[in-house]
């Protein structure tokens, strides 16, 4: 299992550290991305092996914008050869290289891209393989199929999808294209939220920040002082009177919450002299509305409680009953990050909140404060950490896990990201493409107001790929003029497929048609599944984009199954 | 390669065979006037469709490869700059062995070997280096720019070339679709100019913030509170008085030993106010106000351009209308909006050129004297383009008008100036006002 949640190396040589500091080469290379995701998840990247099956337009240009931020290697599955056809949609062959295997061909493009990449290709038939050597896929950390038929697909997905890894599937036709990701589960250990909360505690007020403010007089101070005074000492100030003339209660809707920035703003002075400007002031009121803000349990964190609380009962079950030992799951130690949150539901049950984050935002303030208040946070988040620390080493040694399982690095990730961390997943894609009939259904009526809409051109992809399997080729795949005459059939296949789908409704819904509109149906015989680069490009930049998440854990995947069109400029879930 | 007629080259026919789909076959949902033809293919790869690629650097790379896969022939490439080791985690039409070399010329010479048939002009050098007669050879512009002013630039660029007939309405052959992409980390836009039908890039100039981490002084000076004020004071204040690297020498963000001292420097501050002490990243990266940048993001927002560049020159589908925002932080958001123009804007929102009528043999005082009289005008300096090249014709300031009085004599035939040259005048005697411009209407007249 080659996912990045039991890295034990986080902590060896980073790729941007040399004793002068001045960067390597490699760091200077990849100094614009090291900035988005850092020296932990360039490593991640490193250490990856992604597999993709179908080099055509979508699957290269997803693996290009792998290969050159230092993917460690890619292996190319393709049985084709490389054809005129080839040269007018994929960068990574060449005219004078038609009738070589097309694996082969991309992989050496590919490979030229980055020379700390490593890159090697298959001939193999994919549903050959599936059947001699399916230990062959598991052992990749993600694994991208660009149009792969759906038989292959199913057996490919089922292979991979308990084995926890990651499954990029996209199909292109013409100016469409639909992606989905599967994954059983991938932890996201940073989330990196555009604009997250500050972690303050104020209702709760941390006992060294409450001696901290109180030392302070602001009718005392002179203006420079009281002009640079950081708002958060402010705020808790008139928090405080606020809550006593209260009944020590905590502001609990917006009004408290005003009457509270009015408090603030009677405190304002006001005068205009040299340091007159009182911005400190003014942050501090509209502060109130972000940090006053009740603490409650993120929803995706109490979802990590419940999953290890589930899993450690289970375990529980299992040891105390007397099963055969035959079931694995019991053996199998945890990941670490299943880990991390059994201790931090052990640890949010003794202490009612998550460890401290330990950042404050910027604010208008002397140094000397500003330092101040940033010690005080962050010496009460290294307090937690320990704390947290202590705790991990109890679950850990309570299952008979060395107490130094997890890397002292990736605990204090963990709880850096506390309040964001979750859980993603999605069903296997024997599920993912047979929707429920109820979900078909409502799309069929919405789309019967609508128009032409995602869950259309993704029925009509399915039926493609029917047609393709009795008839050899794709709807309008055809240099005769007549390419419009595979239209009836498109239409029988999507209806049958349809009919499939809503088959075990109890009522026939007649609500609405189960043909895709002509139009649609037109269209796509149009396309005869052209591979238009510029879609290809588009969508290998957004997949090479969520195979990066998978492999890093950092941001989050999109889950849904998408469809890009590039004639409107969407990219719509289908359901 | 040897560039063969593209008509006859070996493989035509199936090789282009997605393109050709497009343009040959009928569909329900293309633009409201598009007709499949045979004879579309052949056209966009004509001398007729020519299109510049604006910027060679991380969009740049991925729009011309776009382009040639898309069955352009007619591609030309402008860039300034020269290749970098911190460029190769993206720009992928580069190499080691290219550092150094110029971005334009590099990038060309891969496209040209690997799409064989696509010609790529290289042009290194500024926007500025051009006449505005080069940028009227161009069907469609499309540019990946990292800079404002470079955008601003290009903007005035396309929105001069515009010509209007005489009910003041923009003439349609002379008005090239501009195509905006840009990025920063995992977040970009891509958006459609029609000058004077969608907004151009001066209307909606605020939505380009300017990168500029501006701390104030007193704050870098007395109450610094980050390692990015002690880095700053570092390098606004110390370099200065200190000149580590000799006299009058300034910061070379690109030069590590230069950001070293400032990064010493900036650590020992911090360690007096108790602060973090930044690393070499942190220190080049505001140093140098670099943008975090990756080839997914690029790739996204150049393909989503030349999807616009083709939908413009073929008409086979209507085009974005008129702004995409994209960001795949969490999750995939695309965004479609449509802008509006500002009627204000100092660069669209100007009335079309007034006519001036003359004839090929009135001196340029007489064109001088009628701005005078009859347009309001006290000191007018004039400038035009003449022979593809920017022209000051007259500037009624004083330490100029005597290198420039031989011109008020000689005749508009003389200066080289025909119909339909577009004279762009400023009155010295009103201090920021904004250029008018007229066009020329000779009533004997040769023409541009």
């Amino acid at each position: 299992n080659n996912n990045n949640n039991n890295k034990s190396n986080i902590n060896s040589h980073p790729v941007g550290r040399s004793r002068s500091q001045l960067p390597t080469p490699k760091a200077k290379k990849y100094d614009r991305q090291l900035r988005l995701w850092g020296d932990h998840g360039q490593q991640a990247i490193e250490q990856a092996r992604v597999l993709l099956i179908g080099a055509n337009a979508v699957g290269t240009e997803t693996l290009k914008n792998m290969v050159l931020p230092g993917v460690g290697s890619f292996t190319i599955m393709d049985h084709r050869r490389v054809t005129e056809e080839d040269c007018g949609s994929n960068f990574f062959v060449e005219l004078a290289r038609i009738g070589e295997p097309r694996a082969k061909v991309c992989a050496e493009l590919l490979r030229e891209l980055n020379e700390d990449v490593i890159g090697d290709f298959l001939e193999d038939r994919l549903d050959v393989l599936l059947q001699r050597d399916p230990g062959f896929f598991t052992g990749f950390s993600l694994v991208i199929a660009s149009g792969v038929r759906h038989s292959d697909l199913l057996v490919l997905s089922d292979l991979l999808y308990d084995r926890d890894v990651p499954l990029i599937v996209c199909q292109q036709h013409g100016m469409l294209a639909t992606c989905q990701l599967v994954a059983r589960e991938h932890f996201v250990w940073e989330a990196h939220p555009d604009n997250p909360l500050p972690d303050l505690r104020l209702e709760n007020p941390l006992p060294e920040f409450v001696a901290f403010c109180d030392a302070q007089d602001l009718s005392a101070m002179d203006s420079q002082r009281h002009s640079h005074t950081p708002w958060l000492v402010i705020l808790y100030k008139f928090l405080s009177k606020w809550r006593q003339a209260n009944a020590g209660k905590f502001p609990s809707n917006y009004a408290e919450r005003q009457a509270v920035r009015q408090l603030i703003r009677s405190g304002e002075r006001g005068e205009s002299d040299l340091h007159g400007d009182e911005e400190n002031w003014r942050q501090a009121q509209s502060a109130v509305t972000t940090a006053l803000l009740p603490s409650k349990l993120p929803s995706n964190v109490n979802e990590l409680f419940k999953l290890a609380d589930q899993f450690w009962l289970r375990r529980q079950q299992l040891s105390d009953s007397s099963a055969p030992s035959e079931d694995r799951q019991a053996a199998v130690p945890p990941s670490n990050w299943l880990l991390l949150c059994r201790t931090l539901a052990e640890f949010y049950r003794q202490r009612g909140c998550l460890p401290l984050c330990g950042t404050l935002p910027d604010m208008v303030s002397d140094s000397d404060r500003y330092v101040a208040l940033l010690n005080i946070y962050r010496r009460a988040a290294d307090a937690d950490l320990v704390e947290f620390s202590r705790l991990l080493r109890v679950v850990c040694l309570d299952i008979g896990l060395s107490a130094d399982s997890v890397p002292a690095s990736q605990i204090a990730l963990f709880c850096k990201n506390a309040r964001h961390l979750r859980l993603v997943k999605t069903a296997s894609y024997r599920e993912l493409s047979r929707p429920l009939p109820q979900t078909v259904a409502r799309c069929l009526e919405e789309t019967a107001e609508a128009g032409p809409s995602p869950f259309w051109w993704y029925l009509l992809f399915h039926a493609c790929d029917r047609f393709h399997t009795e008839f050899g080729r794709f709807p309008g795949d055809t240099d005769d003029v007549n390419f419009l005459a595979d239209a009836g059939q498109l239409k029988l296949k999507c209806q049958q497929l349809a009919q499939d789908w809503l088959a075990s409704l109890a009522t026939t819904s007649a609500a609405g048609p189960t043909s895709a509109p002509e139009d649609l149906l037109h269209e796509l015989c149009r396309f005869g599944r052209a591979e238009v680069h510029s879609v290809a490009a588009w969508m290998g930049g957004v997949l090479s984009q969520e195979g990066i998440k998978l492999i890093t854990g950092q941001f989050v995947p999109e889950t849904r199954t998408m469809l890009y069109d590039a004639v409107s400029q969407t990219f719509l879930p289908v359901f | 390669m040897a560039l063969h007629d593209v008509q006859s080259s070996p493989g035509t026919d199936n090789r282009w065979r997605h393109v050709r789909r497009l343009l040959e076959r009928a569909g329900p949902l293309g633009g409201p006037e598009f007709e499949p033809d045979p004879e579309l293919f052949s056209a966009i790869r004509s001398d007729l469709v020519q299109i510049l690629v604006v910027g060679a650097g991380g969009l740049g790379c991925e729009m011309l490869k776009d382009l040639a896969l898309s069955g352009f022939v007619n591609l030309h490439l402008i860039d300034m700059d020269t290749i970098d080791l911190s460029n190769l985690n993206r720009q992928f039409l580069f190499r080691p062995k290219d550092i150094g070399r110029p971005k334009a010329v590099v990038a060309a010479e891969f496209v040209e070997r690997r799409v064989s048939g696509c010609r790529v002009t290289p042009h290194f050098g500024k926007l500025e280096d051009k006449p505005l007669e080069f940028y009227r050879q161009f069907m469609c512009i499309v540019c990946g720019l990292d800079s404002v002013q470079a955008r601003r630039r290009l903007n005035q660029i396309v929105c001069s070339l515009v010509q209007f007939d005489e009910s003041d309405q923009p003439i349609p052959t002379s008005v090239i679709p501009l195509i905006d992409g840009g990025t920063q980390g995992f977040q970009g836009h891509c958006r459609v100019v029609r000058a004077h039908a969608t907004p151009c890039l001066e209307c909606t100039a605020d939505l380009y913030s300017s990168t500029q981490q501006g701390f104030p002084l007193c704050t870098l000076a007395h109450t610094p509170r980050l390692p990015e004020h002690c880095i700053e004071f570092a390098r606004i204040m110390q370099w200065p008085q200190e000149w580590p690297f000799g006299e009058e020498v300034p910061v070379d963000g690109d030069d590590p030993h230069h950001v070293d001292w400032i990064r010493t420097e900036a650590c020992k501050r911090a360690r007096q106010f108790g602060i973090r002490e930044p690393d070499f990243r942190l220190t080049q990266g505001v140093v140098k106000h670099i943008i975090p940048a990756v080839a997914s993001t690029n790739a996204v927002i150049s393909a989503q351009c030349v999807t616009e560049v083709f939908k413009a020159i073929t008409g086979c589908y209507p085009l974005l209308n008129n702004f995409a925002n994209f960001s795949d932080i969490e999750g995939v958001a695309v965004n479609v909006v449509p802008l509006e123009r500002n009627p204000q804007c100092d660069v669209c929102g100007q009335p079309p050129p007034k006519p001036l009528t003359f004839n090929s043999r009135d001196s340029l005082q007489t064109v001088i004297n009628q701005l005078k009289s009859e347009h309001g005008m006290t000191r007018p300096s004039l400038t035009a383009c003449v022979e593809g090249r920017d022209v000051t014709l007259y500037m009624d300031l004083s330490f100029l008008r005597d290198q420039l009085a031989d011109n008020l004599d000689k005749s508009l035939a003389e200066l080289g100036l025909l119909s339909n040259t577009v004279l762009n005048v400023t009155d010295s005697a009103q201090s920021g006002m904004k250029p008018v411009t007229f066009v020329l209407n000779l009533e004997d007249g040769m023409e541009t």
